[in-house]
């Protein structure tokens, strides 16, 4: 019984990936689908010639770390005020209504959130329409495009916005968890100043502990589809949003470099993935 | 002062979106300079009279609240066979992690074939079984971090002094498991509520949940309906979020 319930795991948890990959393989080297007649690399060498895969991957990439460390320096700065250093001799995580209010964002689907800061960064958005009445702009035209343009600047503040709540709340347990706050007072008696701790003690150690964490977060962001599909512009596109771009709409000639790339994807998460679980020394090998 | 002015700028960060929402889903003609058009509150009230809005909220809400009854139920049963009685965690638990990893909708689109194989494609079903392969794997892991050295050395003893393994996993693991699974609960009600890529992929359109209904409205550029749609969205999260922080309030107060 319990042996059977262990395949049962084994199986659920590789079995969708597994058959995913083989079905995507197949296809991608022309053995399966409609189209197929017989094995070729065509479809690879066109997809790498045509420039999507490498552009899709710096492209996702570097949306995902752009986000990433934006969001963790706002964090740290988060985390630095909620913890009180230098104001008063407090070490507990006190409850005010700004560190409630900083959580807002998780209450948020990617969706959900995607919708309103189109509304928001759009040029017939809020923002532009407060410039209008500020005389910023004049017309919707003049407004600089936030919002599915080709470098992702909508897509980036939306990441931001998403993750800042989760990092600012693990840096301010962590370091409560650390008692930084003794560590702050102690280098404060010994003459160094808020910025200089700050610099050499607080954050490096915050990003130390955490790294796995934000790593795993990156493979995350990696795998992000709703906030590009609604922010994103038209020239570059996201590994999911081309993917599914190309397997959903039902346009035959492009399906094969759609199963290309996840294959591609698939493989690059797989191998995060399990750089992950040995970092974390979990036993995978 | 800076740290004054910088403390305001991350609270109207974080709240923007909000009342984005809020105030989009109580206009009517929302036209360019303006910027915010007359108010209304007919938008919420036609999702009284049996508006399609209402519908995506009840099979949003079912198809959540089958997840994460169903996926805590097998995710503690595996979590029970993988862990019972052993000290060491099995190697077994870091397999979890990779439906976790990869996006749902690219998971979604390369099982599309085995689905329309299946006759699953496009019918709730096929999205309750889709979304599982993602729910199940994160309630194990969750469950995993249940199984401390105490919880074990329990059992143990109450196996030496007697007890069946059914009386020591219905008298001593499932009272102190309490918080995790109703932590399980919750988590595995907000996955499949905040769930898009999947859903819309092995749904096909036809299982209108509400996160779907919200792009298609905004493809469809009804802006104040998707709003609406938002603020439904939004509010089981909240619910969820104010019980919680009473209990750690009240918690925090004994």
């Amino acid at each position: 019984m319990r042996r059977a319930i262990k395949y049962l795991f084994i199986c659920l948890c590789l079995a969708p990936l597994l058959f995913g990959v083989i079905y995507s393989l197949g296809y991608s080297l022309g053995l399966a689908g409609l189209l197929s007649d017989g094995f070729t690399w065509d479809y690879w060498i066109g997809l790498i010639n045509s420039g999507n895969l490498m552009r899709s991957t710096i492209y996702t990439i570097g949306l995902g770390a752009c986000s990433l460390i934006i969001a963790v320096m706002a964090a740290l700065v988060v985390s630095w005020k909620s913890g009180r250093y230098g104001v008063d001799h407090r070490s507990s995580i006190s409850k005010s209504k700004a560190e409630v209010l900083i959580l807002l964002p998780l209450l948020f689907a990617p969706v959900t959130a995607a919708f309103c800061w189109y509304q928001i960064l759009s040029p017939g958005g809020f923002i532009a329409r407060a410039s209008f009445h500020l005389g910023l702009i004049h017309e919707t035209s003049e407004f600089p495009r936030l919002v599915n343009d080709d470098l992702g600047i909508g897509i980036v503040i939306c990441h931001v916005f998403l993750i800042l709540p989760v990092f600012s709340y693990l840096f301010t347990a962590t370091a409560h968890k650390h008692r930084l706050h003794r560590l702050y007072l102690q280098s404060n008696t010994l003459g160094a100043s808020s910025w200089y701790f700050f610099k050499k003690v607080y954050t490096p150690m915050l990003l130390q502990k955490n790294m796995r964490v934000l790593w795993l977060y990156l493979i995350f962001l990696l795998g992000t589809y709703e906030v590009p599909l609604l922010l994103g512009g038209s020239r570059s596109q996201t590994f999911s949003v081309f993917i599914a771009d190309k397997l959903t709409r039902f346009n035959l000639g492009d399906i094969p470099s759609g199963y290309c790339m996840a294959i591609w994807y698939t493989v690059l998460i797989t191998v995060m993935t399990a750089l992950y679980l040995r970092w974390q020394k979990s036993i995978l090998w | 002062m800076v740290s004054r002015i910088a403390t305001y700028i991350v609270l109207t960060f974080v709240s923007l979106p909000l009342l984005a929402a809020v105030c989009l889903s109580v206009t009517d003609s929302w036209f360019f300079p303006s910027f915010i058009g007359s108010i209304t509150l007919e938008h919420y009230k036609v999702l009284w009279s049996g508006h399609e809005l209402a519908h995506s909220t009840l099979v949003s809400l079912a198809i959540a609240s089958t997840m994460s009854i169903a996926s805590t139920f097998i995710g503690a049963v595996i979590s029970v066979a993988l862990h019972y009685g052993r000290h060491t965690t099995p190697r077994l638990l870091a397999l979890g992690y990779f439906p976790y990893a990869i996006a749902p909708v690219v998971l979604g689109s390369m099982l599309q074939y085995y689905f329309l194989r299946l006759g699953l494609f496009g019918s709730l079903s096929g999205v309750l079984i889709a979304q599982s392969f993602i729910t199940i794997p994160f309630a194990v892991l969750l469950f995993s971090t249940f199984w401390s050295d105490n919880v074990i050395r329990l059992s143990a003893q109450a196996r030496t002094l007697g007890a069946s393994t059914s009386i020591v996993i219905k008298d001593i693991i499932f009272p102190m498991s309490k918080r995790w699974i109703y932590l399980c609960l919750v988590q595995c009600f907000l996955i499949s509520w905040l769930e898009y890529g999947l859903t819309r992929v092995i749904g096909a359109g036809e299982v209108r949940t509400l996160t779907v209904s919200i792009m298609s409205l905004a493809s469809q550029a009804s802006i104040s309906e998707a709003a609406v749609a938002c603020c439904l969205m939004l509010l089981p999260p909240s619910l969820i979020f104010m019980i919680q922080y009473r209990m750690v309030s009240s918690q925090a107060h004994l």
